[in-house]
């Protein structure tokens, strides 16, 4: 299955969260990512188990440009959090 | 000064210009997203409305704008607040953690009269008294539970069956009283019993020193002894008239129960429910087998799937909903600890629900020989022959060599679910624990594989199904935040 415009970030993290419907193996063709999708078992529905991985695909593609746009306010409101635990060293 | 903003202030049209602080989603059902903050505030969107948030475009007129910045989701020129109250939030619930260790769980004896199949723990016969503690080991455990920052120190009593060596309960009652004299510590004493040898000297003994009462009643009758096995077959006579003589004497507050789920509960929830409800208890936690000890010997831990267990905890739960509709206050323990999380800024003590791990943070065991572990759950492992979180031995380590040793240590940043594959990026994770002990149990590592983690999906069910349950009715919005106000 061609995923071209998907990141290799996503598309393990989409194979990761299905393991346990899906075996995903990955090729990488120049600038084309193939995700090899074979179910994990005989009770498995292949095509919805499909569905879910091209769902869950687009899912982690908005979540990682999100954590991308986010991650200086995370640091900075962790580094807030912590600043008055007194665990510091001068 | 103007009085009043420029008229494109109010054009709701009009593209936002905000600051995105970091959330989480996930697919509630079908079209329908959960959005979390940093620290579980939530709200459901369409995927439309989220990926026109995500994206920027969110025009600030847009009914969902306002949402998502009074729960700090953004923050636009008009306020910046968000940032201080979210690492406010961030710190309160945190702060717990620096109080570490607030539960002392003293394996008394490993006697018991109850012959339970599901029964966590190998039990000894109730003459075997090589398998009581002594008062050599109390005495170093409580050097041990001393040495805990904590302000306040719980001290619980289990077994076996903990009455069945009331002589010790009295040395560490008693020891523990008389260093306190010294510390000034918020000190709490807990037996978890189940009553069948209750005497007045027990009752006396408990009234004396203001001592808690955690019993089991796992139903009905015919249930009860079904579940828990001993001579005579009067388990549930036994701790329904152990717990009203317990009430009488201690108040009726100072007694509560547990139950645990067999495959012969999975048709029963309604009336195991109606059993606490006719005893009067203000509430009932529906606990699932644990997959440790005599449970595993025994195959009472294969005997249902996480999936009939689901079953049987929304019925139950959509049940006592369907109670507190008609006007009884009762709740459901664990639904209302995970609300505490979802609706208030504080956290729950219960170990299973914390991140870090709660194994040494939240408790600390010391069995009958002197063998400290990290949880019950880590004794129970260690039934099984799996000394992972032996932690040391009171007679021979310091509690430095024990808080501080790679045993415990490992586990808890191995499973810390802020920096773990599938939860760093759930947005439920605020509202979840890390178990490495189960994850050990079941697959072998501290972390486990979330996807493949019957912790995980019992967990998510559980968080979805309460999330819809509030989305879908303003009653039972109403109900779950009076129960995580509660507990």
């Amino acid at each position: 299955m061609p995923v071209n415009g998907f990141s290799l970030e996503a598309a393990k993290r989409a194979a990761y969260d299905l393991m346990g419907s899906l075996d995903v193996s990955f090729t990488l063709n120049d600038q084309t990512l193939c995700c090899e999708l074979r179910p994990t078992g005989p009770d498995v529905d292949a095509a919805a188990a499909e569905r879910e991985f091209r769902r869950s695909l687009l899912d982690h593609e908005l979540r990682l440009s999100t954590e991308q746009r986010t991650e200086p306010m995370r640091s900075a409101i962790l580094g807030l959090a912590f600043s008055k635990t007194g665990l510091q060293r001068e | 000064m103007s009085r009043f903003r420029e008229p494109e202030y109010y054009d709701a049209s009009a593209e936002a210009l905000y600051t995105m602080l970091p959330w989480r989603f996930a697919r509630l059902r079908d079209d329908t997203y959960v959005l979390t903050n940093m620290v579980g505030e939530y709200l459901t969107l369409p995927r439309s409305e989220l990926e026109s948030f995500a994206t920027g475009a969110l025009p600030a007129g847009h009914p969902a704008y306002n949402e998502l910045k009074s729960r700090h989701f953004l923050f636009d020129d008009d306020t910046n607040v968000a940032i201080d109250l979210l690492a406010l939030k961030t710190r309160t619930k945190l702060a717990p953690l620096a109080n570490f260790t607030g539960l002392h769980i003293f394996v008394a004896t490993l006697r018991c009269e109850h012959s339970c199949p599901y029964c966590q723990v190998s039990r000894a016969n109730d003459d075997r008294t090589e398998f009581d503690m002594s008062e050599a080991t109390a005495r170093m455990a409580l050097d041990l539970v001393f040495k805990s920052p904590s302000p306040a120190i719980k001290i619980e009593f289990q077994g076996g069956e903990p009455l069945l060596n009331l002589p010790l309960l009295r040395f560490v009652v008693s020891e523990a009283k008389k260093r306190n004299d010294a510390e000034g510590r918020d000190l709490a004493f807990v037996i978890a019993t189940n009553l069948a040898m209750l005497t007045e000297e027990h009752l006396e003994f408990a009234r004396e020193h203001d001592i808690l009462i955690s019993t089991s009643l796992d139903g009905p009758a015919d249930l009860h002894n079904r579940n828990r096995p001993r001579p005579g077959q009067d388990s549930h006579q036994r701790a329904i008239d152990g717990i009203k003589r317990a009430r009488a004497a201690l108040g009726f507050h100072r007694v509560g129960a547990l139950m645990t789920t067999t495959s012969a509960s999975l048709t029963r929830v309604k009336d195991i429910i109606d059993e606490y409800v006719r005893m009067d208890f203000g509430g009932i936690f529906l606990r699932p087998l644990s997959p440790y000890g005599f449970a595993i010997k025994t195959k009472f831990y294969q005997s249902y799937d996480q999936r009939r267990w689901l079953e049987f905890y929304f019925e139950g739960l959509d049940y006592i909903i369907e109670l507190n509709r008609r006007g009884l206050d009762f709740i459901e323990h664990y639904a209302a600890m995970v609300l505490k999380k979802m609706l208030t800024p504080l956290q729950t003590s219960y170990v299973d629900l914390m991140t870090p791990a709660g194994i040494g943070i939240g408790a600390l065991v010391y069995n009958y020989d002197g063998t400290v572990y990290a949880s019950d759950e880590s004794r129970m492992l260690a039934e099984m022959g799996d000394q992972t979180f032996a932690l040391g031995n009171v007679h021979k380590n310091s509690y430095e060599e024990i808080i501080l040793s790679d045993k415990l240590l490992d586990p808890i940043e191995q499973s810390f679910a802020a920096s773990s594959p599938g939860c760093a990026w759930c947005a439920f994770e605020p509202y979840c624990g890390s178990d490495p002990v189960f994850h050990h149990a079941t697959q072998g590592d501290f972390l486990g594989k979330k996807p493949l983690s019957a912790f995980c999906t019992r967990n998510m069910a559980v968080f979805r199904g309460l999330i819809e349950r509030m989305e879908a009715d303003e009653e039972v919005c109403a109900i779950f935040e009076r129960w995580a106000n509660l507990i």
